[in-house]
């Protein structure tokens, strides 16, 4: 009240206190309502005329999608090969770091023992690389003279993936689809396995203290996928499933040998590690060719047993 | 006085002209995070090979106000094309008076346009809404790495999520909550092709190759794969069969404590002694680990630059995934009994939360898993926790704190 009694005294400052208000109010209601556009990343977005167009292409695509369809231009494969190398590691390897094991103590690092991560496993004398999986890719039909008897999908017997002491102990697994895995604990606390499989069902489930379980996949994996145990979540492992048994997981000293592979055909091969994945770079020293993103592409001769070492280099970790 | 308003309305009305009150037509965005993750996994996609994902996209799914179901992958089985166009486009009301765009009105705010989890309302809110494009969902009849049902998104859209910012829309008439469930099956299954061509770009094509645009490929192949997985989900729900029928529930209540805190159902490790969810902390959901594991070990340095370059694609800081408090009987996927016995047999999908080891009623004693019955007795025991007379809590009161979420 007594505010107000005063600003009616003086006129001329009332008349400019009283423009300033509303210009302040009607600026605010104008803010409001156009807003601060709201920050979004820069995406891309479709163009409606080549959309249109690649939807139109749909259903015409019908008949000529077809030809494609033959596997391997008509050539036969001549007979049997092997093919054998190592994965070696070029440049100083890295020290494997020390994972922080951070329950279960007693089972998990008894007596205090540091559990270290198996994400880069190289020998220190031969500079191999264990646990590199390589895999073929090319579609080949499951009978012969394409796949030999002892490779042919359809094997079903078991597969065991254990671990004991918070560690899984096969740490990349390579399996035919068709195989039962049996999943089991062999320590004294329970464990939690999860499988982030991709094309096969998902699996994660407690296992209790001393027993197993059985998972059945049914479908190739593209590429391996992690494993990993809820309770402990530093336990870490990979896996994949492959259809034939053309697969091999590298030993300690990065040596595999892929036996009774079709020759006379082009095959192309998937390398995969599990510190780079797929390498953007590999350089072959012995038959066979790079292609980039871990592929390999080689012809074999009949009765052929071909030596391809495969070196990573250090920038592709 | 009346003349000062009156000369700055004038003033204001240019501006107001050129500013303008339109609102830019809505579009799918793109999953930049994916495709980053993508990215550091093989190398840069080319503007070609972007372009390609978003038209591709496009082709088969169309836009926000014009959606398309591709013929030929089965997705006719999955979703009705009339109800998907009642919840897409811009809000508003048909020639018959039907209501049209209910996603836009009912759910974009906070799931976002293209589904992403990130409409404007999402960072304000913890939970963070459901981004739907991984076709994850937790609090469904399935088991892990299923689907869920028609009906079990119909139930989170009756019930809500309780503990949560997601309302019951019971209000609605029924076909307008059916329009909204097929149209988050559409972004969902949209959400999964894109993922896919994504990866398929990462690791099938070399360096700027660019995508098979055939019918074949696209339809045929990636989308038909995603449908299949969802027109399955029916057969694949769980049955829960009945409590017996001599049923104390008392001594369900103790013996569910025994198995609560037993090495079979170890559900004491993640819910806690106290089962106030405090076991295990540190993990995150799926959804946050999508761009990048982030409980692996690293700094505190090398953490905060994975949450910029995230929050820099357009993605949200991930948050600790928390087991549930039992001790609040708030439970997110609904509280009857059958429920909670779905989240102890089928897990939570998305989370930690993994599935019981089960066994049947007539294995032998030495067998490790859970029968039926067990679950049951979990089930009650569970129910039981907020109801449980002083004791326990008061025990950690101190050092355990209800936190309000």
């Amino acid at each position: 009240m007594k505010s107000g009694l005063k600003r009616m005294a003086k006129p001329n400052e009332g008349l400019w206190s009283s423009s300033i208000v509303p210009m302040l109010a009607v600026g605010a209601m104008l803010l409001l309502v156009v807003g601060c556009a709201r920050h979004l990343p820069p995406d891309v977005a479709a163009d409606l005329p080549s959309a249109m167009q690649i939807r139109a292409g749909f259903a015409t695509a019908d008949g000529s999608g077809q030809a494609s369809d033959s596997g391997g231009s008509g050539a036969e494969p001549t007979g049997w090969a092997t093919l054998r190398g190592r994965f070696i590691f070029d440049g100083t390897p890295p020290s494997p770091a020390a994972l922080s094991i951070t329950r279960d103590n007693d089972i998990c690092a008894p007596g205090g023992k540091p559990v270290y991560s198996q994400s880069l496993v190289v020998d220190p004398n031969s500079k191999g690389i264990k646990n590199c999986v390589i895999f073929l890719t090319s579609s080949l039909k499951p009978e012969e003279p394409w796949t030999h008897p002892s490779m042919q999908p359809g094997k079903t017997d078991e597969v065991l993936f254990d671990q004991k002491e918070c560690v899984f102990l096969s740490h990349v697994l390579a399996m035919q689809s068709s195989q039962p895995l049996r999943i089991k604990n062999s320590d004294s606390v329970g464990h939690n396995t999860n499988l982030s499989a991709k094309a096969n069902p998902k699996f994660d489930q407690t296992i209790p203290s001393g027993e197993s379980l059985i998972y059945q996949p049914s479908a190739e994996e593209r590429e391996p996928f992690p494993v990993k145990c809820a309770i402990h979540p530093w336990m870490e492992a990979w896996m994949i499933m492959r259809d034939n048994s053309y697969y091999c997981v590298s030993q300690d000293d990065g040596s595999f040998v892929i036996e009774n592979l079709p020759a006379g055909i082009e095959l192309e091969f998937r390398v995969w590690q599990e510190a780079c994945k797929f390498p953007k770079t590999v350089s072959i020293d012995g038959a066979g060719e790079s292609g980039g993103k871990g592929k390999l592409t080689i012809t074999l001769q009949s009765g052929a047993d071909e030596t391809m070492n495969i070196t990573l280099p250090s920038s592709v970790f | 006085m009346q003349r000062n308003i009156n000369r700055f309305l004038w003033l204001l009305l240019p501006v107001l002209v050129a500013t303008g009150c339109d609102a830019p037509e809505a579009r799918f965005r793109m999953n930049m995070a994916y495709l980053h993750k993508n990215e550091k996994k093989a190398e840069a996609f080319t503007a070609e090979q972007k372009a390609d994902v978003a038209n591709i996209l496009a082709a088969l799914f169309g836009t926000p106000d014009q959606p398309h179901l591709p013929q030929g992958a089965g997705l006719e089985d999955v979703i009705s094309i009339d109800r998907l166009k009642m919840a897409a486009g811009p809000v508003g009301v048909d020639e018959q008076g039907i209501a049209t765009g209910l996603y836009r009105q009912h759910c974009s705010h906070c799931h976002g346009v293209s589904g992403d989890g990130n409409g404007p309302t999402a960072a304000y809110l913890n939970p963070y809404p459901r981004d739907y494009r991984m076709g994850i969902f937790k609090f469904k009849s399935t088991g892990k790495g299923t689907p869920p049902t028609h009906e079990d998104l119909l139930r989170i859209l009756y019930e809500g999520v309780p503990g949560t910012a997601m309302p019951s829309f019971r209000l609605l008439p029924d076909i307008e909550r059916e329009a909204i469930v097929d149209y988050v099956k559409y972004l969902a299954i949209r959400g999964q092709v894109e993922r896919r061509l994504m990866e398929d770009i990462a690791i099938e094509l070399g360096p700027g190759e660019r995508l098979d645009q055939s019918g074949e490929y696209l339809v045929g192949e990636i989308v038909a794969s995603a449908v299949a997985k969802w027109s399955a989900a029916e057969e694949e729900v769980t049955e829960v069969p009945a409590r017996p029928d001599d049923w104390n529930e008392s001594a369900a209540i103790a013996r569910g404590r025994e198995l609560f805190h037993g090495a079979v159902a170890n559900c004491v490790k993640c819910h806690g002694e106290t089962q106030l969810g405090d076991g295990q902390r540190t993990d995150y959901d799926e959804w946050s680990k999508d761009y990048e594991d982030f409980s692996k070990p690293m700094t505190d340095q090398e953490k905060q630059k994975l949450v910029d370059e995230l929050v820099e694609l357009g993605g949200l800081p991930p948050r600790n995934i928390f087991p549930r408090n039992l001790r609040e009987g708030i439970y997110r996927g609904g509280r009857r009994p059958e429920e909670l016995y779905r989240r102890i047999t089928n897990g939570i999908d998305g989370t930690p939360m993994p599935a019981a080891t089960m066994k049947p009623d007539d294995a032998p004693e030495q067998q490790q898993g859970l029968t039926a019955a067990d679950v049951w007795c979990i089930v009650d025991y569970i129910r039981s926790l907020p109801y449980e007379p002083g004791g326990e809590r008061a025990t950690y009161g101190q050092e355990f704190k209800r936190e309000r979420m």
